[in-house]
């Protein structure tokens, strides 16, 4: 009889178990049509094709055994990169959404816009019992997403305080100590791991008290491999460079670029002796020139040189750009002591423009916006100006090389519309300036259009590069960073704010907080502005008036009398011969 | 509007209370269904509604051994329910003066009392904020109207928020710490001391 029983036990187990992996939303189906009228609706109207989602059935039969985070269940589809705009004499799409979800459900959030074509978002719940239903539906300009979830609260209030499934620990408590706090903390996990020591969160993060970063692990461009130490030594031309020091830089530091200089044929000073310059290196620090020598006994010469490039802002009295000046009217300053102004360009001169696209979820509904100022801003531009589009999501996507062309520059401007992802702001910036550094010409720019929230602000991302490193290693380029804080302020981000928030439930507002004074370091560090867009109107005019402060920019250069590698932080400054006017650059860069 | 406005006015919102004078309970849910006629012409709508039962499966997420959660969780716990609704139109005049009267009018009624009134003749800015404020110095309702040439947003938030409770979320969701609220204070203190 027992036997008998155990059978029994077992066959109805095996039924329901065959039954839920044949049918996935089987329980669902038994208590509503909300998700599948939904569906249907998407379907029938837009004639649209549900993404495959592998596994889906399978997830979902194992979320209905093992009930993590006590959802019981769940239903998804996703609808990708198809039509969703509005067929003329179709049931409009809340109308479908309240005949589909009518009993028992109720309506939390209905959400509907007619910017850049149609969007809307819903969201119902229902009680069930213990249990709570919520469902979600999506609908924008090319993408569809409905949702059906069953949870206990209980059972997803216990998993938050103590992640577990299966009696597998995930870690400690996703809720974290104190939920006020939770944005403020992250920057503090990250600072962890900073050999700095100096919180990431802390846009003001003083690079010359850091020289724990140092760059020179670049083998290329490490000043210690030359043993003398003497700019103008000669000797026999080293391909590798020796080994590191163990005391030349802790070992955990990364890797960093060498400090901008050109020895491009504009900007190289000519060389003693009609000798000619046969290589060179567009950027750095110290750069390093072979030469065909006329000394008798050495075939090449070692020359090692350091320019320092310097994109400097004037403006007078009353703030406004000094754009007539000359040469003459410059003094720069290193440590206090003058230098010798070898090179100088005036505001006319071309740009290189690296135009940065923030293309994160939260621009999705502005990309027409996006897309219509940034084809302004390229026409605003002078001809001789180069630009490189970029967009950035998690990752970095270069969409052009530097070009002239404007009609192709444009055209590629369109491809930001299939493009959404994450917010990878700080690897992105680091990419972009690495790009840069390719570039010989002195006069460079990143022109970054975001909301700066770097993923890790939000989530448990990590990036290959923190804040802290991101402003050192800016403040010591010469490329003049302008962001474009496009924060772009709606509803939910007004009720948020009325209530505190701004975002998410907790700390959305500390995270933009945080995002937007690193965006005012980066643009303070590196000569340059931000410019604030709160909403899509206000992004021409913000590109607009970066297009007429990129040419209110001086190149200058000089070369430094007195080069120790002794990784101190060399402080620069300039002056100039115009009463009450001032002179905004970066603020120096590291003798390594 | 711009988002410094919105902090003043919430901060507003909280000091003006210990102006304001007790009246008796009255409804503080405000009816604000014939905006629903807008949808059609506004290119932007919001609507969020969160009722009791709602906010009770929010607050089980908060948990009451914390000093810090268990002051949210109760505030959570005891309201009834948070309303809003907005429309934002691609030009003016799209709706009548008597759209935002009704609206007016209810929070005209007795038990609301105006502690902040923010106009604009520049933008054609109007942001009104009303409470609603027992004998018991407890806070039944809250309603935020504001008005510009090409939107309406109306938020109501249907308590009871009691300000004791309000006080201790200080240095924190952006409260000052030094913030203090302490408004009829002898009518709190005879309740307690019943």
């Amino acid at each position: 009889m027992t036997r008998l029983a155990s059978f029994v036990r077992r066959a109805a187990l095996f039924t329901i178990m065959i039954a839920l992996l044949v049918s996935p939303s089987l329980v669902a189906r038994a208590k509503g049509k909300g998700f599948k009228d939904v569906v249907k609706h998407i379907e029938t109207n837009y004639r649209a094709k549900k993404t495959r989602i592998p596994m889906l059935g399978f997830a979902n039969f194992a979320v209905k055994l093992i009930r993590p985070a006590g959802v019981k269940g769940f239903k998804l589809a996703v609808f990708e990169d198809q039509d969703f705009s509005a067929r003329p004499g179709a049931a409009s799409f809340d109308m479908v959404m309240r005949e589909s979800y009518n009993k028992d459900w109720q309506p939390l959030v209905q959400i509907n816009s007619k910017r850049d074509g149609a969007s809307h978002t819903f969201i119902y719940v229902k009680s069930s019992g213990k249990d709570v239903e919520f469902a979600l539906a999506v609908l924008e300009n090319r993408e569809a997403v409905v949702l059906q979830v069953k949870f206990n609260p209980d059972a997803a209030a216990r998993f938050l305080e103590n992640p577990k499934i299966m009696g597998i620990s995930l870690g400690k408590s996703i809720r974290g100590n104190n939920p006020g706090a939770v944005a403020m903390n992250r920057p503090a996990r990250r600072a962890a791991s900073n050999p700095s020591g100096n919180p990431s969160g802390n846009p003001s993060g003083n690079p010359s008290g850091n020289p724990s970063g140092n760059p020179s692990g670049n083998p290329s461009g490490n000043p210690s491999s030359n043993p003398s130490g003497n700019p103008s030594s000669v000797d026999s031309l080293q391909t590798t460079p020796p080994a590191q020091t163990a005391d030349a830089q802790p070992a955990d530091a990364k890797p960093r670029p060498p400090l901008s200089a050109t020895a491009n044929d504009e900007n190289n000073p000519p060389l003693p002796g009609g000798v000619k310059a046969e290589s060179s290196s567009s950027t750095t620090a110290p750069a390093i020139t072979e030469v065909k020598s006329n000394l008798p006994g050495h075939d090449t010469i070692r020359i090692e040189t350091r320019l320092v490039n310097l994109n400097v802002k004037a403006v007078d009295k009353a703030g406004q750009p000094l754009t007539d000046l000359k040469l003459e009217d410059f003094a720069i300053y290193e440590d206090a002591v003058k230098q010798d102004v070898s090179h100088f360009k005036p505001v006319n001169a071309p740009v290189n423009v690296l135009m940065l696209l923030d293309l994160s979820g939260s621009t999705q509904k502005k990309r027409g916006a996006m897309m219509e100022a940034a084809r302004k801003f390229i026409d605003t531009l002078p001809p001789q100006d180069k630009i490189s589009l970029v967009a950035f999501t998690r990752k970095y996507r270069p969409l052009t090389d530097f070009t002239t062309d404007k009609i192709a520059l444009k055209k590629e401007v369109e491809q930001i519309k299939k493009i959404g992802g994450g917010t990878a702001f700080y690897d992105s910036v680091w990419q972009a300036l690495d790009d840069l550094d390719k570039i010989s010409d002195a006069r460079k720019a990143i022109v970054v259009l975001t909301d700066g929230e770097d993923e890790s602000l939000i989530g448990d991302k990590e990036t290959a590069h923190t804040f802290d490193e991101l402003l050192e290693r800016a403040s010591e380029e010469d490329v003049t960073i302008y962001p474009i804080y496009f924060s772009g302020q709606n509803h939910y981000n007004k009720i948020g704010l009325l209530f505190g928030g701004g975002g998410s439930l907790m700390g959305g507002n500390d995270n933009r907080k945080i995002a937007r004074k690193q965006l005012d370091s980066l643009a303070e560090q590196t000569g340059g502005e931000i410019f604030s867009a709160q909403r899509e109107e206000e992004l021409e005019s913000a590109y607009k008036r970066v297009a007429s402060e990129l040419h209110t920019l001086y190149s200058l250069a000089y070369s430094p009398d007195k080069l120790k590698h002794n990784g101190e932080f060399r402080k620069i400054g300039v002056k100039l011969n115009r009463d009450g006017a001032v002179a905004k650059t970066r603020r120096g860069y590291y003798d390594r | 509007m711009k988002p410094i406005m919105l902090k003043l006015i919430s901060i507003a919102l909280l000091a003006a209370v210990c102006a304001a004078p007790p009246v008796y309970a009255q409804n503080a849910r405000l009816q604000i269904d014939h905006l629903d006629k807008l949808f059609p012409r506004a290119v932007e709508t919001i609507d969020v509604r969160v009722e009791g039962s709602l906010l009770q499966v929010a607050s089980k997420f908060l948990r009451s051994d914390r000093v810090d959660e268990a002051a949210v969780k109760e505030i959570i716990q005891a309201l009834k329910g948070v309303y809003v609704k907005g429309v934002e139109f691609d030009k003016d005049g799209e709706y009548g003066e008597a759209d935002v009267e009704a609206i007016r009018q209810q929070l005209a009624a007795p038990g609301w009392d105006r502690i902040v009134g923010v106009r604009s003749k520049r933008g054609g800015e109007n942001v009104e904020v009303f409470l609603m404020i027992n004998n018991d110095a407890v806070i039944e309702g809250i309603g935020v109207l504001i008005s510009e040439p090409k939107q309406i947003m109306v938020v109501n938030v249907v308590g009871p928020l009691d300000p004791e409770k309000i006080n201790n979320l200080r240095g924190q969701f952006g409260i000052p710490k030094d913030f203090a609220l302490d408004f009829g204070g002898a009518k709190k203190t005879r309740r307690v001391t019943n």
